[in-house]
């Protein structure tokens, strides 16, 4: 089934249920990964995945089909995620890069990870950059997103994400390099 | 040299971007490529349930509370929710047209609890306690005066028209 027909079932009442299962089948595991790297832990990232099809499944009527619904949806993911992240860092008194270095260090002690040191490595680094380049060097680096993409997704030009994302991987670099 | 990505007249060499990833990872683990697959992990059969976990969600259409919490707790979470909301409503307000160069009072007697209502009912005010969270940051929220706002009024506004038996019904789950 194409984007466009599974829209056209999703905006229909009668087959609005069995289309977004096939939705949630089709995009969850992508949206589950991306999620992911940004809130750190499996738990929240469930959560935060649920509320994400959720929205969706409230708002699909309004959506114009201005971008891709794929794109859209990654939009209400990464919205969410970054909105769990400022209400938690809320929660716990710190700012996001506290909040972000404080992810990462749990992650040791995180049954779900089990990268070696070079990974936990690169996740520390990847925790110091700021929220915008942290997005696109995940969504380039780790979800192989063309330009062009994550242009769409980001609503942002080319020229600006391949900035963002030179800067990142500088900032990488030299977090490895120093370490 | 070839050069491409000619744009307003600065260029890079042919392939850097591409590079700059092999650039990285050898800085990271020599020649070795990190995937994704590879540190973090979920627990089995995860995402084969998530897709029911997720219809029976939208079946429901609940708001974002954890599956399992008491309906008691629930109850209270719900009404005290309720009251942080209606608090930081009023005080949004408040703050909004105080901004606007209004008097406290002209903010507070401006907007009637039934037009409040009226809103959050009517699926107008679609926003929760985080939503009003992000409108501000930290150091904003930290200044917004609660101290205007009146305890009695807010309990009686909540008596009056929270609906608890929706709540109470949840002691059926």
């Amino acid at each position: 089934m194409s984007e466009s027909e599974l829209l056209q079932q999703l905006k229909s009442q009668d087959t609005r249920e069995r289309a977004f299962r096939e939705l949630v089948s089709r995009y969850s595991e992508r949206l589950y990964w991306h999620i992911r790297r940004t809130v750190i832990n499996h738990d929240d990232t469930d959560d935060v995945l649920q509320n994400t099809f959720i929205k969706i499944y409230r708002n699909i009527e309004g959506f114009k089909g201005e971008s891709s619904l794929f794109s859209w949806m990654y939009r209400i993911a990464i919205n969410e995620s970054i909105s769990f992240l400022n209400s938690k860092s809320r929660r716990q008194g710190l700012n996001n890069t506290e909040l972000q270095q404080s992810l990462v260090a749990n992650l040791h002690a995180d049954p779900y990870f089990n990268g070696d040191e070079a990974a936990l490595k690169l996740q520390h680094a990847i925790a110091t950059l700021p929220e915008k380049q942290k997005t696109v060097f995940n969504m380039k680096y780790f979800e192989a997103l063309s330009y062009e993409e994550i242009s769409e997704i980001l609503e942002t030009s080319v020229g600006a994400l391949k900035a963002s994302y030179h800067h990142a991987v500088k900032k990488i670099e030299q977090f490895l390099s120093e370490d | 040299m070839g050069n491409t990505n000619n744009n307003n007249g600065f260029k890079v060499p042919e392939g850097y971007f591409g590079q700059l990833e092999d650039r990285l990872l050898a800085s990271v683990s020599g020649s070795r490529r990190i995937s994704r697959e590879e540190g973090f992990s979920v627990p089995d059969h995860y995402l084969e349930s998530l897709e029911k976990r997720i219809a029976e969600r939208v079946s429901t259409d609940t708001a974002t509370t954890p599956m399992h919490r008491n309906p008691v707790v629930r109850l209270i979470y719900t009404v005290s929710s309720v009251a942080a909301l209606v608090a930081i409503l009023l005080s949004v307000v408040f703050g909004t047209i105080s901004r606007t160069g209004s008097g406290p009072d002209t903010a507070f007697t401006g907007i009637l609890p039934e037009e409040i209502e009226y809103y959050i009912q009517n699926g107008f005010l679609s926003v929760d306690i985080q939503d009003i969270g992000d409108l501000y940051d930290s150091s904003e929220l930290e200044t917004v005066s609660f101290s205007s706002l009146d305890e009695a009024f807010i309990m009686e506004y909540l008596e009056e028209h929270a609906d608890m038996d929706i709540y109470m019904g949840l002691e059926d789950e």
